[in-house]
């Protein structure tokens, strides 16, 4: 029995430290880094149309690919020589692991900035604004959140600033009597569900449930219904204490807006004839001219 | 250098304690409604693939090559995504509605079905082991064929299975892990939740470790406890 105690133990200390490895910190600069290395590690998603995705040709695209590349031609700029891109797929689960075990510089996906992911992480400035929705099937007696009452509502189980905003409407009586939580470990598991009425309706970012919606075999059987829950402000994940890499993120960042780039990026992706046509919110419009700081 | 500030208390502080208690609570009686299927349904598929009559056992085969011989994870996705569509439309209607938690009774049958096409392999090769003897044995001594298999043989058999029956039980509870992917909120899916909104994933992970090692352990004990107590003198006498 002793023995076996012991064994656990060691068993279990081994665990603890290979795990200690994995979250080991960087201790240098990122950007010496990248200077020394030549390269740059970023993470971006691979199934959210049209944050980042892989296409019909097997090219991974999208809005953040766009956005990184920009971070990129700058740190080109910036240390004058050819510096290469490693591009790691990351998702709502492993992308704050991802930042903290500093297997990636970078990452663009879309992540809203809440106060307890900056507890581990950093982010750079908000560069994208939406907010929370449902997606439901054309024709739905679903038109807003209070009708969810008593309703299965799915949602991402990794995406706690959605879950929180459902919670707290919940708490508040806005849904009475509150409607059932069905979570997917990704969201085009949830849109199957959806599609198979396994669930009444899906709840996440419009922006998010645009591109689900865009990507519907008949995008018109799907409409996107309710007020905005929550505003959902996207940052570009960063690692904690790296201030110098944060300022060269944000920099390149209200560059890309300043010069117009910006507006372009969007455009491809969610302009009218973008694959997720999403029109621009007046609140995301004032965002981008307050980020647009002078020199 | 560990730059990782530990905080265990995200394990029992509200509201993570009372979803980790839901979470283990999830784990025992999934697992254990599945390991009830799995011996029901695997003693009865065994018992087929001993039968003289061809076509039987040809089931029997066709059974344990298709459930053994396919990734669990295909076939709980099938179970959750694709085996209700095999209803009509209102029947699929039905099943949502009227089943509360389609999800954990997918896992559960899914887990079910899968680990019988295993036990009944272990109960299969456990009859093959039993010596010739035994049947001679056994016929010699003027028992009908019923009360050949009931007297001697099954009892056999079933002590023999026992040791490779607890390994199957004990990767019943751990395969119960992969329902997180249909949206059962089981063990392991509740660490990564809580890790998600905490990003305290050593601890949640480390909890989610124990907790399925004190369950094996809690197995490998009861197991034993029969194992002992079906224990036939000078039979199976071979413990240290």
């Amino acid at each position: 029995m002793k023995r076996r105690i012991l064994v656990i133990a060691g068993g279990l200390m081994v665990l603890v430290l290979l795990m200690g490895v994995a979250y080991r910190a960087n201790a240098e600069g990122i950007l010496e880094k990248i200077e020394k290395t030549g390269t740059v590690t970023m993470g971006l998603r691979e199934g959210a149309v049209p944050f980042g995705f892989i296409d019909e040709k097997g090219q991974w695209v999208g809005f953040g690919v766009d956005l990184g590349e920009e971070i990129h031609k700058a740190l080109e700029a910036k240390f004058n020589k050819p510096i290469q891109l490693v591009k790691k797929p990351m998702d709502p689960k492993t992308r704050i692991p991802l930042i903290t075990s500093g297997a990636i510089d970078i990452g663009i996906g879309s992540t809203t900035i809440t106060l307890a992911r900056e507890d581990v992480v950093d982010f750079s400035l908000p560069y994208f604004l939406t907010g929370t929705r449902l997606l439901v099937p054309k024709g739905s007696p679903i038109k807003d959140f209070p009708d969810l009452a008593g309703k299965r509502v799915g949602m991402g189980s990794g995406s706690t600033a959605n879950i929180n905003g459902i919670d707290q409407a919940m708490a508040a009586g806005l849904i009475a009597p509150p409607c059932e939580k069905v979570l997917f470990d990704e969201h085009n598991k949830g849109f199957l569900a959806l599609q198979q009425n396994k669930i009444h309706a899906y709840f996440t970012d419009a922006s998010m449930l645009a591109g689900m919606k865009a990507k519907a075999e008949k995008p018109g059987d799907w409409e996107i219904v309710g007020r905005y829950l929550t505003y959902e402000p996207y940052g570009i994940l960063l690692p904690e204490n790296q201030g110098e890499w944060r300022d060269f993120v944000n920099a390149a960042l209200v560059r890309t807006i300043k010069s117009g780039r910006y507006q372009q990026i969007y455009d491809k992706w969610f302009g009218p004839k973008g694959q997720v046509p999403l029109a621009m919110s007046g609140e995301f419009t004032m965002l981008l001219k307050a980020l647009s700081y002078p020199e | 250098m560990l730059n990782y500030d530990f905080d265990w208390s995200v394990l029992w502080r509200a509201p993570y304690g009372a979803m980790f208690a839901r979470g283990v609570l999830t784990t025992v009686h999934l697992s254990l409604l599945a390991w009830l299927l799995a011996l029901v349904l695997g003693a009865c598929v065994g018992a087929i693939r001993m039968q003289p009559w061809p076509p039987l056992r040809r089931l029997g085969g066709a059974y344990v090559s298709l459930f053994r011989n396919t990734p669990f994870l295909v076939q709980l996705f099938f179970w959750y995504f694709a085996a209700p569509l095999l209803l009509s439309e209102s029947g699929q209607l039905w099943l949502y509605d009227n089943v509360p938690d389609y999800a954990y009774w997918a896992g559960v049958l899914g887990l079910g079905i899968y680990t019988a096409s295993r036990v009944a392999e272990q109960f299969r090769s456990a009859f093959f082991s039993i010596p010739r003897d035994q049947y001679r044995a056994a016929f010699a001594s003027g028992l009908t064929s019923i009360q050949a298999y009931r007297l001697v043989l099954i009892p056999y058999a079933f002590r023999l299975a026992l040791p490779t029956i607890t390994t199957e039980f004990l990767t019943c509870f751990k395969n119960s892990a992969l329902a997180m992917t249909i949206g059962v909120m089981e063990t392991t899916h509740t660490a990564s939740h809580v890790e998600a909104f905490t990003s305290h994933g050593l601890e949640t992970t480390t909890a989610a470790s124990l907790v399925y090692l004190s369950l094996a352990w809690t197995v490998i004990a009861a197991m034993g406890a029969v194992e002992r107590r079906l224990r036939i003198r000078g039979l199976l006498a071979r413990r240290r």
